[in-house]
């Protein structure tokens, strides 16, 4: 009996080794990635190139809006925005007296130059790639390649609004084209970047304007651009590039202003203005931390240019001011209605004295309270390129070209944010100086923060920015150690060409001229 | 191979018909030499083979043997084993001697199959239920703080079911994470060994370093912890044991952190009249009659006193810390039944444990624990074995908002009303962002439930009494849900005026099936003097995880948590899902030669999918020797003296996800990620160790064991240059180098009649560098992956765990050294005589101290930039465990010292409460005049965050890890009382983690973080962690 147990003992237990090996000899050691495609699903078709081609501009919109970007710390530089919190280098780069960027690994906000710079070229990369494969490859994309020129433009677009923002940006970069050998890369100083821009923007403009096709929306964040509508925004966007990459006053007095004009003439008219949250992943997290309570407020700079009688700067030892009484000036006063519209008075300090009271402010931004009450997840545009900043690039183009009266028509449309927001007197004086001062004086307080580093970059081109202001960032130290270029950084003595020698300091209360 | 394998049992299984040798039946009694009762339990087997039996309640056995049997082994826990010769003799009286130093412990990690550890030739340590039952620790992580040599435990958070960050001996990964494998009964575990119960564990064995580890492979870089369960194999036959153990107790923080308690801002003249708030100068406060606006600013900034010193008082100061760190429960009931009846024994049990944790209004952790534990002998040949763990565990996830706790101004009225009637006002602060931290944990609710199997099952043949095969199997199942609800109206900084927010809830699960299936040879044979055992394996890991996650918003009714009362289109959802397979084949034979000369022989063919297609299988090997010399060459005093030497490798495998090319999917269209990597291959670690143990003067046994590690072919998602689009790739980038020397002393220091002392010392002190890097430097640690750089360097040539920062300087010869680059910086022109050291030792201009322009000099490079350097170093000098055990009579103390001497500390809490002048020494309040600072002064220490040597601290501590009083009522006591049915009762109080003395002015010392790249056991960062607090328990165990 026990014998016969043991038999089926021992059965039993071959049967079930044989059965494992049986079932587990087919061990596949070779798994599958169940979560992220690779580029074989990714782009398995070239309906998927323009998928690839269609996220480049959100991560490039995104990367330029983002919180833990140069947006941030470009505005307290500027004395647009104040803020004493650290965040961002916000602070770092709005401390009096200025400093030089940290470009070192253990900086703390070393990722504000570092974002910027990835995502740029990450959004190069992938409109070169799909670049390469219409324009190398001959592959057509869309029923009968019905697709194929709109994905062209829309390559080059990108690429030539990745390349302006990284030339506005940093001292200098790479220019990447879709043949370019990225084994020889070399940096190039800023101005070859701002070149490639509008020379891609070119090409971009140039394809739209012999096609005829609609960008899908979830590529613009909830809009559909026609062929036109991307060569108007393609045109605006080098306006821009054009307008904003001086340094200093003398290279921004020599522009082709011309070209800018040229461009701004065929520029959009219809906000870029995507629709903010989860539904299309755009996000403008730089407006949102200048504006949400306890965070930035509005530099008293663009509280005086509204009410010169209001001092531009918060009174040094937080109680004497430089008011006739000598007292805490109260609320502004101003003819613009924006003041009452757009900015909030705010009584008590969000900042603590002891970093300083040139942070303190009395007032906020409120004009976009209704987008940040919900926009980690809502539905609310928010404009990053006004038509308005295209018609004052244009006004300032006709100035610097000699049509003052043009620029004057402008500022005067009676359907002009001036106008129509402002609700302030026409404009009658012809003094190219004066209408400059106004074209600026709507820029501060229509523009402000809409796209990045507008005020920055308007400052820094009437050599404004206070002085020993970095003029531009270095590239980040990250990529310096990965392509073995010795580490540099931007600061130090100001040279009017990487740190800034003039300064606004003083001139409250000027109405004019000021450019 | 998978073929060889099959063909191998089959023939294995046909050779079983041929086993039928002559036997013999022998029979005899076991008994203790230290009071001569008889040993039920003990382990007899004859030598050289895989036969045995254990003695029944009253120390009797009865085996058959076969004819030429020669000699057997008498083993139990606690004595020396001695081997009988057997000749013709059939009855036996065996006496066993008491094993103090437990050097016939046997061990079975790392081996072929069971080893005394005076015949180990590699480094196993052993913690047995002696060590466990001292102070049972809240869960199996802490149980082994203080007890090994080269075991390091942190136990970073204090929150109550997160788990201690284990270190066996050196790092071996750049990226953090050191934790061994850990093995239950068979169970390789995926899951956090918090939830296991440690009232269940009979021992723990630590495999440490590599070439102990090799038998474990390529995921065995980091050494490999054995745990095995109790069950009723150790009883007498027959016999039956209840155990009921009760613990109760409370939790509570020890070491209260100092805060600042002043200000430096003006204050009214009438400042004294209100003591609810603070009457600065230049504020108006509301005092009508809403009554939630009583205390709001309604306008007015605060204004600075001239000179600068955080020196005048607030209208009221109140406990923010006391209310926060309130204390809570802490209990333990546990109760198993363990038989051994004759063919079939088990032991059963249930654990219900709760810890409240020490935090306001939080309900901590909740666990219990279900074991079934069953061997049964279907036959002399045929037995079955089965291990089962049931977890079902519950952990309050409540939002922790330990930043706005330290940031909270004295005054602040934390229990003051919110417009909506609700309490614990959330906008405390009138002059900043910090909110109340009491408010989230009043209102969200975040609960994990965690529900986890852990199975094993094993079928042994043995068709020789030289050989056994074995099939097995075990699983690991776990499932966590998670819940989060913020509820509709629920308050933040920008909706507190409008009513709150509409309400937002998070769901997720996660599931993971965990399998093994293992088929092995066992060998164990005698060959005259030479004793030869073996193993051949193979073994199949299948690991699948899944997840997922909703969220959504605004629910549309109050009171009902569920999706479908949420706004539908603001849903969100995500899920994802691996699998990880891995097979290997090994070998190995352990040998000796009259158990003196001893080697040990392993190789092991090993292949996982997480490695890149070009290298997906590869090699690991062993060799290890040991001569035990008092066996040839008496000396007196020294019973036992060993040398052995061992080299091998073991490997560590990278992440599921690393080897594949990605494309992040965002707003519907790729965008590229990661770059792939077909020749991502295992990291591997090559250990040299030599090691010596000697058994001295009867009282004394040591252990000193020096051994090299490197870790070469290190794993990291590499940056790329931008202009490949791809952001990383992962790579084997690098080496990391570790030495370390151990030692271990076992002491019984006195042993006089009743009154007992033993001791034993646990030393480690561990050097690691980083001696190879193929890619360009980077920093690390807690915050280098969240966006923010991390404070630690990994560099060619760096220490591993070295900090980086700013460095203020601190002597007057560094301040000599760099006055020549002054003409770049802002101190241009100046000479050494303008500066002076101040009273903290920091080098400032001559003549500022005291005022606000005393700035402190930082070390600055060649352009006059602040430079970045090296300004400490987390590894500890050495670290130490003192345990000791003293009884008299029937009374126990056991005191577990930890020590770990130097180790710098990064207190990022402190440099955050410098920014709001929370920080204690920033109160100059008492001071003498011409010692306060302006806060100037700490501004610039402060440094935007910006990592600096001010923050900095020496992290040496001595805890008192454990501390027990137990007493033991008396057995023949017991057995004059219920006719002796009770069998043992023991009670007593317990302490855990009682005492810390240090000069660390943060919570605790013991501090890191794994968040990023971090890693708890070597980067030693303060960051706003759940403090580790002390528990008071009396437990009362009885067993029947």
């Amino acid at each position: 009996m026990n014998d016969m147990k043991t038999k089926v003992y021992k059965l039993a237990f071959a049967l079930i080794i044989a059965l494992g090996f049986l079932t587990y000899s087919c061990a596949d050691l070779v798994v599958e990635n169940l979560n992220e495609p690779d580029s074989s699903k990714a782009l398995a078709n070239p309906e998927d190139l323009a998928s690839l081609a269609g996220g480049a501009f959100r991560t490039l919109h995104n990367a330029i809006q983002e919180y833990d970007g140069p947006a941030l710390s470009m505005s307290t530089m500027a004395d647009q925005g104040s803020c004493s919190w650290g965040n961002a280098a916000m602070r770092d780069m709005g401390n009096e007296p200025r400093k030089g960027w940290i470009n070192s690994l253990t900086y703390a906000y070393f990722p504000v130059i570092r974002n910027l710079w990835e995502d740029s070229y990450a959004s190069v990369s992938a409109v070169n790639d799909v670049l390469k494969a219409i324009e190398d490859q001959g592959v057509e994309i869309g029923v009968d390649g019905a697709d194929t020129e709109m994905v062209h433009a829309w390559c080059y677009f990108v690429s030539g609004v990745a390349h302006g923002y990284l030339g506005l940006t940093y001292d200098q970069g790479n220019v990447i084209k879709w043949d370019t050998d990225l084994e020889t890369l070399e940096l190039t100083p800023y101005q070859t970047l701002l070149d490639a821009s509008v020379e891609l923007l070119d090409q971009a403009i140039s394809i739209a304007g012999s096609n005829t096709f609609e960008i899908p929306a979830k590529w613009m964040g909830g809009e559909t651009y026609s062929n036109t509508e991307l060569s108007q925004l393609a045109s605006s966007y080098a306006a821009r590039i054009l307008a904003y990459g001086a340094r200093n006053k003398a290279t921004n007095d020599g522009a082709d202003w011309s070209k800018v004009l040229t461009y701004a003439n065929n520029g959009i008219e219809k906000d870029l203005a995507p629709e903010l949250g989860d539904n299309y992943d755009f996000y403008d997290y730089y407006m949102v931390y200048q504006i949400y309570p306890g965070w930035g407020r509005i530099d008293h700079r663009i509280i005086n240019l509204m009410d010169p009688d209001y001092p531009s700067r918060y009174a040094e030892d937080g109680e004497t001011w430089t008011t006739p009484d000598g007292q805490h000036p109260g609320e502004a006063e101003s003819d613009d209605a924006r003041l009452l519209s757009d900015f909030e008075y705010v009584p008590g300090q969000a900042f603590r004295p002891d970093r300083g009271y040139y942070h303190f402010s009395n007032y906020r931004l409120k004009r976009y309270d209704h987008v940040i009450a919900d926009v980690w997840y809502g539905d609310k545009i928010h404009a990053s390129f006004y038509v308005w900043e295209n018609e004052l690039l244009k006004a300032e183009a006709m100035v610097r070209t000699g049509n003052v009266d043009g620029a004057v028509q402008i500022l005067n449309d009676p359907e002009g944010a001036r106008k129509v927001r402002g609700q302030l007197p026409d404009v009658t004086t012809t003094d190219a100086d004066e209408v400059l001062w106004t074209i600026f004086y709507e820029r501060d307080i229509e523009l402000v923060d809409s796209g990045m580093g507008i005020g920055y970059f308007d400052m820094r081109r009437r050599d404004q920015l206070q002085r020993g202001s970095i003029l531009h960032y270095p590239v980040p130290m990250t990529e310096l150690e990965i392509i073995q270029v010795p580490v540099y950084t931007i600061g130090g003595a100001p040279d009017g060409e990487n740190v800034s020698e003039g300064s606004w300091t003083g001139l409250d209360g000027i109405t004019s001229p000021l450019n | 191979m998978k073929k060889i394998m099959l063909l191998m049992a089959v023939v294995l299984f046909i050779g079983v018909q041929l086993v039928s040798a002559q036997t013999k039946e022998i029979t005899g009694v076991v008994t203790s030499a230290e009071d001569n009762t008889s040993v039920p339990g003990a382990s007899i087997s004859v030598k050289g083979t895989t036969l045995g039996t254990i003695t029944d309640i009253d120390g009797n056995f009865t085996l058959k043997v076969p004819e030429d049997a020669q000699t057997l082994v008498v083993s139990f826990v606690g004595m020396k084993t001695i081997e009988v010769p057997v000749g013709n003799q059939t009855t036996f009286n065996i006496t066993l001697e008491p094993d103090v130093f437990g050097l016939d412990e046997v061990v079975v990690a790392g081996v072929a199959s069971g080893t005394p550890k005076k015949k180990l030739s590699i480094s196993v340590g052993r913690v047995d239920e002696e060590a466990l039952k001292r102070v049972p620790a809240s869960s199996a992580a802490g149980a082994l703080q203080g007890k090994v040599a080269g075991v390091t435990i942190v136990s970073a958070s204090g929150n109550p079911g997160s788990a201690a960050s284990i270190r066996l001996r050196g790092a071996t990964s750049l990226r953090g994470g050191q934790g061994p494998l850990i093995i239950i009964d068979g169970v390789m575990i995926e899951g956090t060994l918090q939830d296991i119960n440690v009232d269940d564990i009979s021992s723990m064995e630590v495999v440490k370093g590599a070439a102990a580890a090799s038998l474990y492979g390529s995921r065995a870089g980091n050494g490999v912890i054995v745990i095995t369960t109790k069950s009723g194999k150790g009883l007498g036959a027959g016999q039956t044991v209840v155990t009921i153990r009760n613990e109760y107790g409370f939790s509570k923080l020890m070491n209260k952190l100092d805060v600042a308690e002043h200000h430096f801002y003006q204050l009214e003249d009438n400042w004294q009249s209100e003591d609810r708030w603070t009457l600065y100068k230049g504020i108006e406060w509301y005092s009508g009659d809403e009554p939630h606006l009583i205390g709001t600013v309604v306008d007015g900034s605060l204004l600075n006193e001239a000179d600068h010193y955080q020196d005048n008082p607030y209208g009221v100061v109140r406990d923010h810390l006391g209310d926060f760190y309130e204390g809570g429960n802490f209990y333990t009931n546990y109760a198993s039944v363990a038989s051994n009846m004759d063919r079939t024994n088990f032991m059963v049990s249930f654990e219900n444990s709760k810890q409240d944790g020490i935090i306001f209004k939080v309900s901590g952790y909740k666990r219990q624990n279900f074991r079934l534990n069953v061997d049964h002998r279907f036959s002399d040949k045929f037995s079955f074995k089965t291990s089962n763990l049931i977890i079902k565990s519950e952990t309050d996830n409540s939002s922790f908002d330990f930043f706005s706790l330290l940031q909270l101004q004295p005054d602040m009225n934390t229990y003051a009303k919110n417009p909506d009637g609700s309490d614990y006002r959330l906008k405390v602060d009138e002059f900043g962002t910090t909110t109340n931290p009491l408010y989230p944990i009043a209102n969200v609710t975040s609960i994990t439930n965690r529900n986890r199997i852990l199975s094993s099952y094993a079928f042994t043949y043995n068709p020789f009494n030289w050989m056994s095969l074995e099939g097995s199997y075990s699983f690991e199942r776990q499932d966590n849900y998670w819940n989060y609800v913020e509820p509709k109206g629920y308050l933040t900084l920008g909706s507190y005026d409008s009513g709150g927010e509409k309400g937002y809830m998070a769901k997720s699960s996660t599931q993971q099936f965990a399998q093994v299936v293992q088929f092995t040879a066992n060998f164990n044979k005698q060959f005259g003097d030479w004793t030869t055992k073996g193993k051949l394996s193979y073994l199949y890991e299948d690991n699948n995880y899944k997840y997922f996650r909703t969220n959504g918003r605004d629910f549309s009714v109050i009171g009902i948590e569920q999706f479908n009362v949420m706004d539908q289109a603001l849903a969100t959802n995500s899920s994802n899902e691996h699998n990880i397979r891995a097979e290997n084949i090994f070998g190995i034979v352990d040998l000796d030669y009259k158990s003196k000369y001893i080697g040990s022989f392993l190789y092991r063919y090993d292949g996982a999918s997480q490695f890149g297609e070009n290298e997906r299988w590869n090699p690991y090997f062993r060799a290890s020797a040991a001569y035990r010399i008092t066996e040839d060459f008496p000396i007196n005093g020294i019973s036992e003296l060993k040398i052995r030497a061992a080299y091998g490798t073991a490997g560590n495998r990278p992440p599921w996800y690393a080897q594949y090319e990605t494309f992040n999917i965002a707003g519907g269209t790729p965008v590229k990620n990661q770059l792939g990597n077909k020749n991502l291959k295992p990291s591997k670690i090559y250990e040299r160790e030599i090691g010596l143990n000697m058994e001295f003067l009867g009282r004394f046994d040591f252990e000193l064991v020096y051994s090299e590690q490197d870790a070469q072919d290190q794993h990291w998602p590499v940056p790329l240059p931008a202009s490949q689009g791809y952001k990383t790739q992962w790579q084997n980038m690098g080496t990391l180098t570790s030495t370390i020397w151990e030692a271990t002393l076992g002491a019984n220091l006195v042993s006089r009649g009743d009154f007992n002392w033993n001791m034993n010392l646990t030393f480690d002190r561990i050097r690691q560098e980083i001696t190879k890097l193929d890619v360009a430097p980077f920093t690390t640690g807690a915050r280098g992956n969240a966006g923010d750089p991390g404070a630690f360097f990994i560099e060619e040539g760096a220490i591993f765990g070295s900090m980086y920062g700013e460095s203020f300087l601190r002597s007057m010869d560094d301040m000599q050294d760099q006055i020549s680059m002054l003409s770049e910086s802002t101190y241009a022109g100046m000479s050494i005589d303008d500066f002076t050291q101040n009273s903290d030792g920091y080098i400032i201009p001559k003549g500022t101290e005291g005022t606000y322009q005393e700035v402190p000099v930082k070390r600055l490079d060649d352009e006059g930039n602040p430079e970045t350097v090296q300004i400490g170093d987390g590894n500890p000098d050495f670290h130490m465990g003192i345990a000791n055990t003293i009884s008299w009579k029937g009374v126990d103390l056991y005191v577990l010292l930890d020590w770990k001497q130097g180790g710098d500390i990064y207190s990022l809490t402190n440099q955050w409460m410098y920014r709001d002048n929370r920080a204690a020494d920033m109160d100059q309040f008492g001071k003498p005049e011409n010692q306060k600072k302006a806060y100037d002064y700490y501004a610039a220490l402060y440094n935007v965050n910006t990592y600096n040597n001010h923050f900095v601290e020496d992290g040496t501590f001595m805890k008192v890890r454990e501390i027990s009083l137990y007493y033991n009522v008396n057995k023949r006591s017991l057995n004059n009382f219920l006719g002796g049915f009770i069998k043992e009762i023991r009670f007593g109080v317990i302490g855990r983690n009682l005492l810390t003395f240090t000069n660390y002015s943060g919570f605790d010392p013991e501090v890191g973080s794994t968040e990023g790249n971090g890693d708890n056991t070597i980067q030693a960062w303060d960051e706003f962690a759940y403090p580790n607090y002390s528990t008071f328990t009396g437990s009362l165990e009885i067993k029947f």
